[in-house]
């Protein structure tokens, strides 16, 4: 006997086999998907489970599913109107099982409601009814999306935000036939594809900023057939094939060029254009769609409910939101030592902004690093938002910093955090080893943040390793990056109330990041490799 | 580049990556940092190979796979990491180990150059009387 989805024991007994009716309301999602066979009142897993057995949907078989199935039910019973809509779009689409991995790691990434919708949505809906099911993005590229939108500068946040909230639109208003859930989506694509040219200190973030502009204008209430076809080089649309890959007959390359198209729609986009027409008339100028007259009410009613759940709320302005890229700022100032900033300079900084006391030699270090921030920096922070940062820590201290860490770290580690104080787990009766060894187990490092007592000094480590069969005999790996010292102890040194010499003077663990795993489907990027035993889990 | 020499030997081993890669990875992500290296192009130039793995159905050698990148504007080490691995010509498979490889070097750099920042990351004022006067309540009554 298997295992169930839960991973504990054998769910399904060994008794008569129980067939049983649902007894929950009539769902369209119930007939989309046996996960959604969970929405109703059902409590006996066991019969439902039965159900499923010997198919490809065994949950007995397929961990991760059975997992996203339950979290599904959950999802939905607890849902509001609006999210339960969503979560029917999300079945009804060609490739939801991505889409709700997608949509599970956007709630773990906390990414804003609408954000993750739309994400979700966009990779869940099929870019071409033939041929290989692909959404318009990947999961992890949703997910990357979402990170990099929230680490944006307060200019570009603005400005993406003006472009998402126009999508769809035409002169006079939304355009009917126009997909803005898929254009905000893609937008959204193209802001993940330049993560790497909006960092803190980038120089060509005008450009890559100027570029999704152009890109939101351009693809600004086209059909979904339209942004199905151009934003991708992949060959779903036989008349619609780019020249640049119609034209090529070099098999490497013409991959290589495939491959760079579904990482940024932008780049598709423009090969599809390269004659200088425009891709694709409006949608207020398209031909009308041919569904039948009889439908058009329903489908009219259905649309404008949709409409209405995806409208953007306001954008969220709070001067909080400045601080992970500030960070990020500072980070990268530090491994490039004085090439951006003197150190004492960037200390000085950072000590403003989380509340330290400022003496008058740090701020004309301060004053001074502020204005390498504003005549190197890309739209970091305004001098506001470092106030209001510098408030929140002396004060409320409604910051996330667990969070921020995940935001800056999710898209190599691919994992998001909680912050555990090791006193806490212990009070409450974790076992705080076993949560880090168990991280390292699944290749997630754990970062740790060990306080010197005396002198106030914090420290961050990494464990990044482990050894030994049982709990008693764990070792783990820790390396000290800013020093590049590594170090292997028994895991449970780390509860002692005194750290060894090498984490300081009178040191001891005060807390960890406790990673989760993001990527429900394969790393890298969503792709399996069996070819390498990277293998698709669900 | 001797830092490199591991990469003689390829990058799988049984079918799937070799075990002992990891002290490599640490090595070349220090050392990468330390050249400058930009972490983000490390792991845009991960994504371009994987899915270049996943349509590629004819080998592939270095220059193609140079000017393919070269909207990446790799960093020198960078570029002589993709020869060294790709060798002549690499298969579907070989570059989709380069891929993952790539991705190791990635995590690893962010690590040296994230994980530092965690104690300023989740720093805070200390709740003295001179940090409360200046905010909230006890600033307001002080008028």
């Amino acid at each position: 006997m298997g295992r169930g989805g839960s991973g504990r024991a054998p769910i399904v007994g060994g008794g008569e086999k129980v067939r049983r009716r649902l007894r929950a309301p009539e769902d369209p999602a119930a007939e989309l998907m046996p996960a959604a066979e969970f929405l109703g009142n059902e409590t006996d897993f066991a019969a439902i489970l039965e159900g499923f057995r010997d198919t490809p949907f065994d949950p007995a078989r397929r961990r991760v599913l059975g997992r996203l199935m339950g979290m599904f039910a959950m999802d939905y019973q607890g849902a509001q109107p609006v999210e339960r809509r969503f979560l029917r779009r999300l079945l009804a689409a060609g490739n939801p099982r991505e889409g709700y991995v997608a949509n599970r790691g956007l709630h773990l990434c906390g990414a804003p409601p609408v954000i993750r919708r739309t994400l979700a949505l966009g990779v869940a809906e099929i870019r071409f009814a033939r041929g290989r099911v692909v959404g318009f993005l990947g999961a992890v590229q949703a997910r990357v999306a979402a990170t990099t939108f929230r680490l944006l500068g307060p200019r570009g946040r603005e400005l993406l935000w003006g472009l998402l909230t126009l999508a769809g639109h035409g002169d006079a208003g939304p355009l009917p036939d126009a997909d803005r859930v898929i254009e905000r989506a893609l937008i959204l694509k193209a802001v993940a594809a330049r993560r790497h040219r909006l960092g803190p200190w980038s120089r060509d973030g005008e450009t890559a900023l100027a570029e999704i502009s152009a890109f939101a204008v351009g693809i600004r209430g086209c059909t979904r057939q339209s942004l199905a076809a151009r934003t991708t080089l992949i060959p779903g649309d036989p008349k619609q094939i780019a020249p640049i890959i119609a034209g090529l007959d070099d098999p490497a390359a013409r991959a290589g060029l495939i491959a760079r198209g579904e990482i940024d729609p932008v780049f598709a986009w423009q090969a599809h254009g390269a004659s200088g027409e425009r891709a694709t008339a409006p949608a207020a100028t398209a031909p009308a769609a041919t569904a039948p007259a009889a439908t058009a009410p329903a489908a009219t009613a259905e649309s404008q409910v949709h409409a209405a759940d995806d409208a953007l709320p306001d954008l969220d302005r709070s001067a909080l939101v400045d601080r992970p890229r500030l960070h990020w700022a500072f980070a990268q100032a530090r491994v490039r030592r004085a090439e951006i900033m003197l150190p004492g300079e960037r200390e000085a900084l950072s000590d403003f902004i989380t509340g330290g006391k400022m003496h008058d030699k740090k701020v004309v270090l301060k004053d001074s690093g502020w204005r390498i921030v504003k005549d190197k920096g890309f739209d970091i922070a305004g001098e506001e938002a470092m106030q209001g940062i510098r408030l929140d820590a002396q004060g409320i201290y409604r910051f996330d910093s667990a969070r921020a860490l995940g935001d800056l770290l999710s898209r190599y580690t691919g994992a998001t955090y909680v912050r555990r104080m090791f006193s806490d787990q212990i009070t409450a009766g974790a076992d705080p080893l076993k949560q880090i060894v168990t991280a390292l187990i699944r290749g997630l490092a754990v970062p740790i943040v060990v306080h010197e007592l005396k002198i106030t000094l914090v420290k961050a480590f990494a464990a990044i390793g482990w050894q030994g069969d049982s709990a008693g005999a764990w070792q783990v790996e820790l390396t000290e990056p800013s020093m590049g010292k590594e170090m292997h102890l028994p895991a449970k040194t780390l509860l002692l109330p005194v750290l060894p010499p090498d984490f300081g003077r009178r040191a001891r663990a005060e807390a960890y990041m406790a990673p989760a795993a993001l990527d429900l489907l394969t790393p890298p990027f969503g792709i399996p490799f069996p070819a390498l035993g990277i293998e698709d889990q669900l | 580049m001797s830092s490199m020499e591991y990469l003689q030997k390829g990058l799988i081993d049984g079918g799937k990556l070799r075990d002992d890669l990891m002290p490599h990875v640490r090595t070349l992500a220090a050392s990468w940092i330390e050249t400058g290296v930009d972490v983000g192009v490390v792991d845009i130039l991960a994504e371009h190979l994987a899915r270049w793995a996943v349509e590629l159905e004819a080998p592939v050698g270095f220059e193609q796979i140079a000017a393919g990148t070269a909207y990446l504007d790799l960093a020198p080490d960078v570029t002589e990491l993709l020869r060294e691995a790709v060798g002549q010509q690499a298969s579907a498979t070989e570059l989709a180990a380069l891929a993952v490889h790539l991705v190791d070097i990635a995590e690893a750099m962010a690590l040296v150059i994230f994980v530092p920042e965690l104690p300023a990351l989740s720093a805070k004022a200390d709740r003295t009387g001179d940090a409360a006067r200046m905010v909230g309540v006890a600033r307001h009554l002080k008028g």
